[in-house]
Parts: C-alpha cells; sequence; structure tokens
C-alpha cells in the first residue's frame, strides 16, 4: 500500500435475527444459533419457504428512540438502526463533507411497487432515494453512492470505501449493507427453484438450495499512516467477471479464481486463517468456489460459510461476514459451517465444521453472483501482512 | 477517449450523428440490426441491457481494436438512477395478482442493474472488473471521480463505463466512455463535467430567474414550469407589456447588479427568459 496508509476499520455493527449488536451476533453464531425457519401463508405468498426473517415490531421498538417510525421504511430503518450504532461507536461526525456513505443493496425499498403498499412515496423505490433518507438522518452533505451488483455488493462497496480513502477524497467512509425480504425477492428465487425447503447445508453432499434473511451491517473504515497490531486493515480487494453466463456460475471458477489471484498477490496462503466464502448452498455455486480455491492454489486452507446461520442476506452478505470473520480472528476462533456435514463439492476443500482454534491474523471473504460477479477482500489484523 | 451517448430520439458517436428511423425501445433494435447482428441473446434482454449493450457495440466499433480476445485489464462500470426499475415493475407485475401469480424467472433475473454488465463482458470475453453504482441523480463530478478510482486496481488499464439509466421503453440515456488509464482521459473526461456543471448552473439559474419574474410582475397562478425559457417575453409569449420591461430593469439591478442604461438595449435581452439568463451569466455583478 506504500505511502497510502492503511485502510483500518474503527466500528462496525450487525442488525439480525440473532441481535442488535456485533457482539450479540458473534455470540449467537460461536454456540451455533439460528433463526431460520419454515414459514407458510407469509406476504400471502402461494409457497412456503424457510427463511431467517427479523422480528419487525423489536426493530420498530428500538428505532423509536430514533426517529419517528412512520417516517422510515423497514429497509431504511434497520439501515439507520445500523449506521447509528457504528457511527457512535466510531465517534465521528456525520455533518462533515470528509464523511461519505456508501450502500450496498440489490433491492433496497423494491415492496414500494406493490399497488397494495401506498404509505410511502413511490419515488423511494429508487435506491438513490432511500439512501439519501439516510445521509439526511446523518445531516451529510455528500452525494450517497449506492452499489447495486448483486450478491458481491457488499464486497464492493468495501472496495469503494478503500479507494474513495486512498485516494485521499475522504477521511471516513461509513460502509453499510441491507436488504429486507419480502414477497419479491422470495418468490423470484422461488421462481428460480434456487430455494431449499429446510435449513441450508453449504458445501455438503445433500444441499439443496439457500435459503434467503433480513440483515443491516455497517464498518465504518478510515485511513491511518500505521495500524496498530490490534486493528483490522483493509489490504485489498478485486472484483473479476466469469464471461460466461449472467445467471449460472462459471464452470471453471473464472472470475472467484481471478479476483481470488488478485487479492491474494504474493502473499503466503499460510498466513491465511481462512476463507470465507459465499456458500449459498446451491449446487451450482459451491461447486464453483471449490475449482476457484483449488484453482488458486488455496485447497489446504479452511474454509467455512455463514448462510446456515443467516441464509442468504444479499446486501449486507458482504458485509455481515466481514464483520463476523474479524470478529472470529478476535477470537481466535475459526467459525464452523452449520449446516455442512459431508464434503459436497468435486475439488475437496478443508471445509470448518466446528469452531477451531487459530493464530493466524488474516482472511479473505469471498462472493459471487448474478451478472457473472465474483468480487475478494482480503483483510489482515494489524496491516503488517497487506 | 471515445464516446456514445443515446436517448430514445438521439444517438450519436464521438460527437456525429448516426441516422436511424426509428424511436424509443425500438430504436435500440434498429441500432442492433444495422451495426450489430447476429447475436440472438440480444432478444432476450431487457432494455436497460439493450441499451448498454448497443452502446458498448458502438464504442468498440469506434475503438476499432480487434475484437473477441479474452482480456482482464478492462473494466465496465456503469451508472444510473433508476437501477433496474423497468424490469422490477415488469416482474411486479407477474405477482401482483393473487389469482394469476406466475412469477417469471426469465423476468427476475433482469431485476439486477449490473446484468447488463455480465452481457457486456460476456460478449467481449472480458474477465475484469465489473460493477454497477446507484446514484440519486447524475453527477458527472462525482462519476468521474469514481471512474478514475477504477485505476486503483493495478489489473485495469482501460475502462468502459458512464451513465447508463432507463426507467422504461421511452426513457433512457446513455453517456457511456471508453478510455485508457492516462493522463489524457483524466483532461477530457473533466472538461466533459465542466460543460455538464456549467449547463446544470444554467438550469438553475434560468429556474430562479422564472421565479423571480413571477414574483415581480405578480404573474399570480403561474408556477416556473409553466414558461417556456425559449418563448417571447412580450407580445404572443408571456404577453407583458412596457411597464414589466421597465419592472425588468429593476429585477436585473436588484437580483444580478446589472444596470441598463438604455432601456432600447432590454429589447434584445428580454427576447426570451433564456436570452436573459445568457446575458445575466455574462454580465452579473452578484
Amino acid at each position: 500500500m506504500g505511502g497510502r496508509g492503511m485502510i483500518v476499520s474503527i466500528a462496525n455493527n450487525i442488525i439480525s435475527p440473532l441481535g442488535m449488536s456485533t457482539t450479540e451476533n458473534y455470540a449467537a453464531v460461536k454456540v451455533g444459533q439460528s433463526k431460520l425457519q419454515r414459514y407458510e401463508g407469509r406476504w400471502g405468498l402461494p409457497e412456503p419457504f424457510v427463511a431467517s426473517l427479523i422480528d419487525r415490531e423489536g426493530v420498530e421498538q428500538a428505532f423509536a428512540a430514533l426517529a419517528d417510525n412512520a417516517k422510515y421504511t423497514f429497509f431504511e430503518k434497520m439501515l439507520i438502526l445500523s449506521a447509528s450504532k457504528a457511527i457512535a461507536e466510531a465517534g465521528i461526525d456525520t455533518s462533515s463533507d470528509r464523511v461519505l456513505f456508501v450502500l450496498s443493496t440489490t433491492k433496497g425499498n423494491v415492496f414500494l411497487l406493490d399497488k397494495r403498499e401506498t404509505g410511502f412515496p413511490k419515488e423511494r423505490v429508487l435506491l438513490g432515494v432511500a439512501a439519501r433518507q439516510i445521509t439526511d438522518f446523518f445531516h451529510n452533505p455528500n452525494t450517497p453512492i449506492v452499489i447495486s451488483n448483486a450478491c458481491i455488493s457488499g464486497v464492493c462497496a468495501q472496495i469503494e470505501a478503500l479507494r474513495n480513502l486512498e485516494s485521499g477524497t475522504f477521511d471516513y467512509v461509513v460502509v453499510m449493507g441491507c436488504d429486507v425480504q419480502s414477497a419479491f425477492i422470495v418468490s423470484g428465487f422461488q421462481s428460480f427453484k434456487a430455494l431449499s425447503a429446510e435449513p441450508c447445508k453449504p458445501f455438503d453432499a445433500n444441499r439443496c438450495g439457500l435459503n434467503l434473511g433480513d440483515a443491516a451491517a455497517t464498518i465504518v473504515y478510515t485511513r491511518k499512516e500505521t495500524a496498530a497490531p490490534e486493528e483490522w486493515v483493509a489490504c485489498r480487494g478485486a472484483i473479476r467477471n466469469d464471461a460466461n453466463h449472467i445467471s449460472g456460475p462459471s464452470r471453471t471458477g473464472e472470475g472467484s479464481y481471478r479476483a481470488l489471484k488478485a487479492v491474494l498477490g504474493d502473499m503466503d496462503p499460510e498466513r491465511i486463517a481462512f476463507i470465507n466464502a459465499h456458500g449459498t448452498a446451491t449446487l451450482y455455486n459451491d461447486e464453483m468456489e471449490s475449482v476457484a480455491i483449488e484453482r488458486a492454489g488455496l485447497a489446504h486452507v479452511p474454509v467455512n460459510g455463514l448462510k446456515g446461520y443467516y441464509g442468504h442476506t444479499m446486501g449486507a452478505a458482504g458485509v455481515l461476514e466481514t464483520i463476523l470473520s474479524m470478529k472470529a480472528i478476535d477470537d481466535r476462533n475459526i467459525l464452523a459451517t452449520r449446516g455442512y456435514e459431508t464434503m459436497g463439492v468435486t475439488h475437496p476443500l478443508v471445509v470448518s465444521n466446528q469452531n477451531q482454534a487459530t493464530e493466524k491474523r488474516a482472511f479473505i471473504k469471498l462472493l459471487s453472483g448474478f451478472g457473472g460477479c465474483n468480487a475478494a477482500l482480503l483483510m489482515a489484523k494489524g496491516g503488517e501482512l497487506c | 477517449m471515445l464516446k456514445v451517448y443515446i436517448n430514445p430520439e438521439t444517438v450519436t458517436v464521438n460527437g456525429q450523428m448516426l441516422e436511424h428511423q426509428e424511436k424509443g425501445s425500438a430504436l435500440l433494435t434498429e441500432l442492433y440490426r444495422k451495426h450489430v447482428g447476429n447475436y440472438p441473446k440480444f432478444f432476450k434482454m431487457d432494455t436497460l441491457s439493450k441499451l448498454g449493450f448497443v452502446a458498448s457495440e458502438l464504442l468498440l466499433q469506434a475503438e476499432g481494436a480487434p475484437r473477441f480476445e479474452p482480456r482482464e485489464d478492462r473494466a465496465v462500470v456503469f451508472f444510473n438512477r433508476c437501477a433496474s426499475l423497468q424490469a422490477d415493475t415488469n416482474y411486479q407485475a407477474t405477482i401482483q395478482d393473487p389469482e394469476n401469480f406466475f412469477p417469471s424467472p426469465a423476468a427476475f433475473v433482469y431485476t439486477l442493474p449490473n446484468i447488463v454488465t455480465g452481457e457486456i463482458a460476456i460478449r467481449n470475453k472480458y474477465y475484469g472488473e465489473t460493477s454497477f453504482l446507484v446514484l440519486p441523480a447524475c453527477d458527472m463530478q462525482l462519476m468521474a471521480r469514481q471512474l478514475q478510482n477504477v485505476f486503483l486496481d493495478p489489473m485495469t488499464t482501460s475502462v468502459l463505463g458512464g451513465w447508463l439509466d432507463c426507467a422504461d421503453e421511452n426513457h433512457f440515456e446513455a453517456e457511456l466512455f471508453l478510455f485508457e488509464k492516462s493522463p489524457a482521459s483524466t483532461n477530457q473526461l473533466s472538461n466533459r463535467i465542466t460543460e455538464q456543471l456549467k449547463n446544470k448552473k444554467m438550469d438553475e439559474l434560468i429556474y430562479t430567474l422564472k421565479q423571480q419574474i413571477i414574483e415581480a410582475l405578480n404573474l399570480e397562478d403561474m408556477k416556473p414550469e409553466d414558461i417556456d425559457e425559449n418563448a417571447s417575453l412580450f407580445g404572443e409569449g408571456l404577453g407583458l407589456d412596457s411597464i414589466d420591461a421597465l419592472e425588468l430593469i429593476v429585477l436585473m439591478e436588484k437580483n444580478y447588479g446589472i444596470k441598463l442604461q438604455d432601456p432600447s438595449q432590454g429589447k434584445e435581452i428580454f427576447k426570451s427568459v433564456a436570452v436573459m439568463a445568457d446575458y445575466i451569466q455574462k454580465n452579473r455583478t452578484k
């Protein structure tokens, strides 16, 4: 990173069915909890589905302390709640023009397209307009940037933060990720036959699809000359395309392989505690990741996936999973892959099936998504490995 | 730096108008048939993807470099306001009615704006970065900064990117650039920004001026939107008279510090709001 200094994570938060803080979430995941459950007749959907949905009343009660519930959509409330907690922890003044907000989401307020929804102006369905609600709440003068890059958005938003800090344009970037489930999203994934009728099983021989989940997560990044040994540094990220198919993963793991190679650089893979994979538990995604990881020479590095705890939280996933991976290494732990029992990909990986100790201080977050996109992010504690 | 501009009625490649008959989404199909062809996937795409596909084809043809060779050093990065609104609306229609509930997978796949970046990557075998950013409104300055930042990935040496927005099949706009990692490209992009900022400033001035005219002349019931900035202020247009003209002279001095010594000057300057705004822009002292 040379003279550019280091991009350091200074605060974070997760709001999910497993808790309203990072600490609560990590504690729940460590003991194997999940709120994945079966829903029948939810939102009038004819087919049942398994998902990790948040208690909306609980969120509204917490939100009442911040602002008027009637003024914000549920999606916006989740974001404001999560961001407020991280911003308070970071102790930054968001009314400064040196602070940028980057939002990762795929579908935002898409529920507003339903003709029966009349509570909010239809304009709020536009992602930038929704993002403005958030920056206005925090009195931030800058135009917010929304990354809508399918399921890799959460890592792309962090890469966007890195670049805006490296280039010196801003001093702080608040990276927020959120998606909330709705009839729109669930029926769409059902039409794709991508949903599992039971809690998902990433990388498992009997995996049969993904689950969806609600979550919001926030990381505040800043640039420092050097990082303290206990501080987390975002070393580098990369986004690569499969150039293969708009919805099907590449059989050669092309984009994920190239993204992994790019973030690895000349770093010794022995220094990496684990790869936190996308691991959606669809047949093709997990298989593709195994090909990419093997091609990148990382087949011996432990791999874990967190979708068995939260389902696929879409725009939140990249942020949420990065935070939990940082927490795990802080706890000298490699988290178990909930739902995984038997190796079910043709290029065998070392899938972590129970919590295990580690002294290593770096990990790679890997994601892939529709549109053939893939992203990887290398995070290291202390930054000497960057 | 190469540039392509497309809206439902106009197509330009590096500033040169491209001839066509059709309008709206039919224009995109016409461009595809005339300038691309032999890529049936085009017909499955939503309007946003068709727009990005056709615009990128025109750009790459203008570049004239060998095509379809795998490469990882070119990024595809788009910005817009509506994300995938048209596809979202189309998909919603398939689930709106509980009595006729048939969610369409073909419609759902396009409910992500970045699908178009994938379409272009597939067509051209681009393994590099692909990304889609959504903004509250078109902001060239912000866009140019983020596009320059794409080069912070050391793999990337050129970017195919810019504004790519589609509200529905009759409302869309593409302004795409192809540029290399070089100071010259940076300059050209910043010139384009200056031009847009100038236009934006002019639009704002025209709007403010309309508000001031309405207030000064007590044009009750009129809103700025009701005044055509190119219509004549006197006679057939707004129908102002000579006393109104004197009032406008006061307005010019009060708000912009412009003193018109000779009332006959007013004839030229008060031709239309647009002419007035132009004069103010050049002569204002406050």
